[in-house]
């Protein structure tokens, strides 16, 4: 089994991140992008927070400035993180992805109108780039988590949320690992 | 009462009637054989079952004896408002499972709590005997709701935090509702905004609350 080091892992993310970016035709810039990487590396080392995103929305909208800045940061990366890379985890709760998606994008957009004109200026655009096209965004964290995945076991998850949702992207990401779905035949 | 309630939220947020409430009622003997964790005094039971849901609402008897007895619509006070939010919350559960149900939209724990928090807010001020508009009773009326209450002691950690999270977004909105339109008695506006809230998301009900405060 192959280990990575934390340099090669902080390059592996800038590659897939980078090449997923492209694929999915999303306009990002430079800082957003070195956002991304740095949120999958910190979130390849260190376990994903626990309790309900929402309550946490709620605290951190409640919180005073310095502590509301930190749980809404927590609240966007986790939605972000979770949505692309996991959301077949979301079929096992209450709730659905958009209802986690939508917890991430309005917390980014907080944190953006926060730091405006503050002096983490570069991250509050940032923070509203990933606001603005959350959705796409997942879409690019889907794209490095299958490339981070891979394998029978994945097409085979991949077909099963194509036949429930009938997304094309999806149906994209199968194309590619040379799956294509006629007539009802699945070859 | 609960009927009564029941047409009341449906005509506020105008939404399509769901089926008579008191259909769905039960009794103590049948919430104890569905063998729940928890006996509160108010409780909504969902079970899906096969792509159907199945829904139940426990309200103490003894509220809704007092109800009948001092009818709120009279008289809203000391004597009967407690009882009158424990119907207003079993009440508020059962029409927005069945509004979501309808329209085919999840919904989380945290939803339900924060919506029932609004509805008494809003159904106390609307029935508040002494003009919704004095300034005095809709703030004491808040603070009656949101300040001073105590959680049960049989309540998990995770429920402690979801009804403390409902409380605290609540208290918020009520505040602002108050400044903004309680005070002028704007009321058309307010149930305006009441309305499209209902409709909203978690996201977007805590990002205009966040706004709004």
């Amino acid at each position: 089994m192959e280990v990575k080091s934390a340099r090669s892992l902080n390059e592996f993310f800038k590659d897939a991140v980078s090449r997923a970016i492209r694929n999915q035709g999303v306009a990002a810039t430079e800082h957003t992008e070195f956002y991304l990487v740095n949120l999958l590396s910190d979130f390849s080392r260190t376990p994903l927070p626990g309790g309900p995103l929402a309550i946490k929305m709620c605290e951190g909208l409640s919180a005073l400035p310095g502590e509301r800045a930190q749980k809404l940061r927590e609240v966007g990366d986790t939605s972000l993180f979770v949505s692309g890379f996991f959301p077949d985890s979301l079929n096992r709760s209450l709730v659905d992805v958009d209802y986690y998606m939508g917890m991430g994008e309005i917390a980014y957009a907080h944190l953006s109108r926060m730091l405006r004109g503050a002096q983490g200026e570069a991250f509050g655009e940032v923070f509203c780039e990933l606001s603005d096209k959350f959705a796409r965004f997942v879409e690019v964290l889907s794209e490095v988590s299958d490339t981070a995945t891979g394998g029978p076991v994945d097409v085979l998850r991949l077909c099963e949320k194509y036949v429930k949702t009938g997304s094309e992207s999806v149906l994209r990401k199968l194309a590619r690992r040379g799956v294509r779905f006629g007539r009802g035949t699945v070859h | 009462v609960l009927r009564e309630l029941q047409r009341g939220l449906e005509e506020l947020y105008r939404l399509e009637p769901s089926p008579d409430v008191r259909d769905f009622l039960m009794d103590e003997s049948r919430r104890r054989t569905l063998g729940v964790q928890r006996q509160p005094r108010e409780q909504l039971l969902l079970v899906e079952h096969e792509g159907q849901l199945e829904i139940g609402l426990f309200v103490d008897p003894q509220t809704l004896a007092n109800l009948a007895l001092h009818d709120p619509r009279q008289r809203l006070g000391a004597h009967n408002l407690a009882d009158f939010c424990l119907a207003v919350e079993g009440v508020s559960h059962f029409v927005y499972v069945a509004f979501r149900a309808r329209a085919e939209v999840p919904i989380s724990g945290l939803e339900l709590e924060l919506q029932a928090e609004i509805d008494k807010y809003v159904t106390c001020v609307l029935l508040h005997d002494d003009g919704a508009g004095d300034a005095d009773d809709a703030r004491a009326l808040r603070e009656r709701l949101f300040s001073r209450f105590h959680f049960a002691e049989d309540l998990s950690a995770d429920e402690r935090e979801r009804y403390a999270a409902a409380n605290v977004s609540a208290a918020r909105y009520a505040r602002s509702l108050e400044t903004r339109f309680v005070h002028a008695r704007r009321f058309p506006d307010m149930l305006g905004e009441l309305r499209r809230f209902y409709r909203m998301t978690l996201a977007d009900k805590l990002d205009l609350i966040s706004d709004a405060a």
